[in-house]
């Protein structure tokens, strides 16, 4: 038993008023449970590696890497596309010579807006037929940075590069893991570059079953990692293959420091006490949050140890280092529905993630700690799972964002509120097909982790009696990460669903990754937004349960697929796997236990794309505004 | 307004020994819209009839049935007959300014619950976003019914009711006021015996000298102890019965 001084991170209950009186930019943070059928299912579990991929039939490299390469290639049967990346295309020449008509094509300055806002390439796509072709790019009079992508139609040759850790730490060791699928590797490079600028090439090595690049960052922040590969595909042609992460670095702000304990509350609740260690906060950081979550198990009536539950909660760490207890709590009933003794519980699956794009900060597998407590009995089971044994108080708070009244149309009412996503400068949505008592959340030119966009979504609440969100892009994932884990006016809506998600990239997306990689040509943008990542999201829905899942609608889209080359945007499209909507692949915009409202082509990610924006689609939008819990 | 009696069960007027409280109750089933978004709201009588004896409140309870579909929006009070006292019972329950249930109180559906003191939960802290009714069972009322105690029950107790935020109406569908309590023959707030033995003004069970001289303490007055035939004057009628009982209590 540690015998420091520890800060408990919890406010009574009781406390809770008066705590919320002192500034109302506080927020109560909920006790999420989840059933066992969810840790079974793996939906409350680290995510596989699988899902943490991120997946490239393509290749994008510096202008001045591909000088001493092969400007050609061999066409496969997909799409095939060489696009100079820069923001001053005028200035650039690109011609594609295609064989074996020698036809010669120019490239056309084609805005990439969809990747990184502002930003404009030169592209040229490879016609159809062609068996080989050689192209020519001429920086001219430009003196600014290009990349180049080519995409070489051959669509079954693919590149998956994954971190070995769910979250990387400032001078740990991290590997980068590549694959290839569809053909052999031959050779590879992984180069990381800092937040700071500074590149380190690494090379790619066997290790064990595994071809990795090891690496030990030694700065906090976004770093870039560009991974370089040849490989040859099935019929023994050398193809270039690249992939475009963000790899997030950071502190060990939290360490798991000893034995959990626990405790019956006077209301029977089963508190579990984590000692922690902490960091002092960062003097430049905000309000650190993590989210905590582990699994309890214990022994039915045959002796097995059976899945009880999965708890979590989001917790606001203190701004002094040194050791600290964060809790979690347990509803008996959860106890008494699985038939479990509840003097023998066992702890699994103990991780805590930071709330910026959720990284690990600290897992335990199986901590070993037997709970062993003078524990009631947890009484008749009971009938069914309710929505206070999903998500309870905890008396907890987080700090807010800013409330803001203004250009409300309907303050005090049960509203729907229509919402944009990630670094946008335009509502998205055709207004005139919603009615009733609708706001617009416009929050423009905005990078926010999911909890940040989040918290801005409750501030908004507070001015509502109730809401539902129907949000677009990142408003999907914000709002489902509010109704898990704070309280706020999305827990009051009535109606069908509370959360609409249209063009939501709930499994990521891969131009989170390009976009930061593209940084040092088009400017940093909007910014890096690691949440949207594979790997950032596949952490993030770790931690969203089925029944947050079950209220949520979700449609997806793509483009007109016709007899032609089609694509929502012509850079994009080579960058995300077929169908997409230009900015979402139609398999990561799936939610696993949400209501699947369906796929529909002919529209478009936002605007700016060759179909038509998706939420400007008034028969969803119809379908929307009456199946919407308000 | 339609307000019936549901029950009544008053003490004897002659009991000997320490009297036990008892309840009596007054109901009514006669609905109202409430306002919306009408700080004035509106309200309802019941009538707590005189009986034989003058009693006091020693406990009291409200079953209340309020169908709303944003039971935060509520304010309930409760005012004694003499209108010397207004207890807020229900005050926006769950209205915080931020956190749960939220800035606009508890949104759940309905109120079918008895207020009373003992009950384990505050109607404060009873709000769920998944119980209909949501309010239901027993709970405690924001301020305590206890501070009924001592006030005589006879008369017209009046429920106020009132939505203070507009959007959601509702409608006052019953209640039903139950007061524990007990005489108090010498209208001094305190449970008391009416005693058997007029007269016996120091209630030591003997008619005395020493009862003698508290009646003429009060010679000219209307104090109700000493005022034994109950004319509204302490005077020569009471220092006859005074006399007529002189000697030890039967």
């Amino acid at each position: 038993m540690r015998s420091h001084l520890r800060i408990p991170l919890v406010l009574a209950l009781g406390m809770l008023p008066s705590a919320l009186n002192a500034g109302d930019h506080l927020v109560e943070a909920k006790d999420i449970s989840a059933a066992p059928s969810d840790i079974v299912s793996g939906r409350v579990r680290l995510p596989a590696d699988s899902a943490r991929e991120t997946s490239s039939w393509t290749a994008m490299r510096r202008f001045e890497d591909l000088m001493n390469d092969d400007f050609g290639f061999q066409p496969g049967p997909g799409k095939a596309l060489v696009a100079v990346l820069t923001n001053d295309p005028v200035n650039w020449e690109l011609r594609l010579d295609a064989l074996p008509s020698g036809e010669a094509l120019v490239g056309e300055i084609h805005s990439a807006d969809a990747l990184v806002p502002g930003g404009l390439a030169r592209v040229v796509r490879v016609p159809r037929g062609s068996t080989g072709t050689t192209f020519r790019i001429d920086p001219a009079e430009s003196t600014s940075p290009a990349w180049i992508l080519v995409a070489d139609g051959a669509d079954e040759l693919i590149l998956h590069t994954r971190l070995d850790v769910h979250g990387a730490i400032v001078d740990s060791p991290v590997a980068l893991v590549a694959r290839i699928e569809g053909g052999t590797l031959v050779d590879g490079v992984t180069r990381f570059r800092s937040p700071d600028g500074v590149e380190y090439e690494v090379p790619l090595a066997t290790a064990g079953p595994l071809v990795q690049a090891d690496f030990r960052p030694d700065q906090v922040g976004d770093w870039t990692v560009h991974t370089i590969v040849t490989a040859r595909d099935r019929r023994g042609i050398e193809r270039r293959r690249t992939t475009q992460q963000i790899m997030r670095v950071m502190r060990p702000e939290l360490t798991l420091a000893g034995d959990v304990s626990l405790e019956q509350l006077g209301d029977g609740r089963i508190e579990l006490d984590v000692p922690v260690s902490l960091l002092p906060q960062d003097e430049l950081g905000g309000p650190r949050r993590v989210a905590l979550a582990c699994e309890i198990w214990g022994r039915d009536a045959t002796g097995s140890m059976v899945p009880v539950c999965w708890v979590a909660r989001m917790h606001q760490l203190p701004s002094a280092g040194g050791d600290a207890n964060c809790t979690l709590r347990v509803d008996p009933r959860w106890l008494a529905l699985a038939g479990v003794e509840a003097t023998d519980l066992e702890l699994r699956e103990l991780r805590a993630h930071s709330s910026q794009g959720f990284g690990l900060l600290a897992h335990d597998p199986l901590p070993g700690h037997v709970l062993r407590g003078v524990v009631k009995g947890s009484g008749t089971p009971p009938v069914m799972v309710s929505g206070d044994m999903n998500a309870g108080r905890s008396g907890e708070v987080v700090d807010g964002a800013q409330r803001s009244n203004e250009g409300l149309l309907s303050p005090g009412g049960h509203v729907l509120l229509l919402s944009h996503g990630y670094c946008t400068d335009q509502f998205p949505w055709r207004t005139g097909n919603f009615d009733g008592d609708v706001e617009l959340y416009e929050d423009y030119g905005q990078n926010l982790s999911h909890d940040e966009f989040a918290l801005r979504f409750e501030a908004r609440g507070r001015s509502y009696k109730s809401m539902g969100i129907a949000g677009h892009s990142q408003g999907g994932h914000a709002a489902a990460h509010l109704f898990t884990f704070y309280w706020s006016a999305l827990d009051w809506p009535t109606g069908n669903r509370r959360i609409q998600g249209v063009g939501v990239p709930w499994l990521g997306t891969s131009l989170a990754g390009n976009a930061a990689v593209l940084g040092e040509v088009f400017g940093i943008g909007c910014g890096t937004n690691y949440d949207l990542t594979y790997e950032g999201c596949a952490a993030w829905i770790s931690f969203i349960p089925t029944w947050v899942r079950e209220d949520v609608s979700y449609w997806t889209t793509s483009f007109t697929d016709g007899w032609f080359y089609d694509y929502c945007q012509i850079v994009t499209d080579v960058l995300l796997a077929d169908p997409d909507d230009g900015t979402v692949e139609r398999t990561a915009g799936q939610l696993d236990g949400a209501f699947n409202g369906g796929h529909k082509t002919g529209w478009c990610h936002t605007r700016l794309m060759r179909d038509p924006p998706q939420c400007r689609d008034s028969d969803r939008n119809v379908e929307i505004n009456s199946e919407a819990a308000r | 307004m339609m307000t019936h009696l549901l029950a009544i069960a008053l003490l004897g007027l002659s009991a000997a020994a320490a009297s036990a409280s008892t309840e009596v109750s007054t109901c009514t089933d006669a609905g109202f819209v409430v306002p919306d978004g009408n700080s004035a709201g509106r309200s309802t009588l019941l009538t707590i009839p005189p009986g034989p004896d003058p009693l006091v409140v020693v406990g009291a309870r409200l079953e209340l049935e309020v169908e709303h579909p944003w039971v935060g929006d509520l304010v309930v009070r409760l005012v004694t007959p003499s209108e010397t006292m207004t207890l807020t019972l229900v005050d926006r329950p769950g209205q915080v300014p931020a956190g749960f249930p939220g800035p606009f109180g508890c949104g759940g559906d309905d109120i079918v619950a008895t207020l009373d003191d003992a009950a384990p939960v505050s109607i404060e802290a009873a709000c769920t976003t998944d119980q209909f009714p949501v309010f239901t069972g027993q709970l405690r009322p924001q301020t305590p019914l206890a501070a009924l105690v001592g006030v005589d029950p006879v008369g017209d107790w009046r429920i106020e009711i009132a939505d203070l935020q507009s959007g959601d109406a509702g409608t006052f569908v019953s209640a039903c006021l139950r007061l524990e309590v007990d005489t108090d023959c010498d209208r001094d707030g305190v449970p008391d015996d009416c005693v058997s033995c007029p007269g016996d003004l120091d209630a030591d069970g003997a008619i005395d000298g020493s009862d003698l001289s508290v009646l003429l303490g009060y010679w000219g007055t209307s104090n109700q102890s000493a005022d034994l035939d109950g004319n509204g004057m302490v005077s020569g009628s009471d220092l006859s019965i005074l006399l007529g009982n002189w000697g030890g209590c039967s």
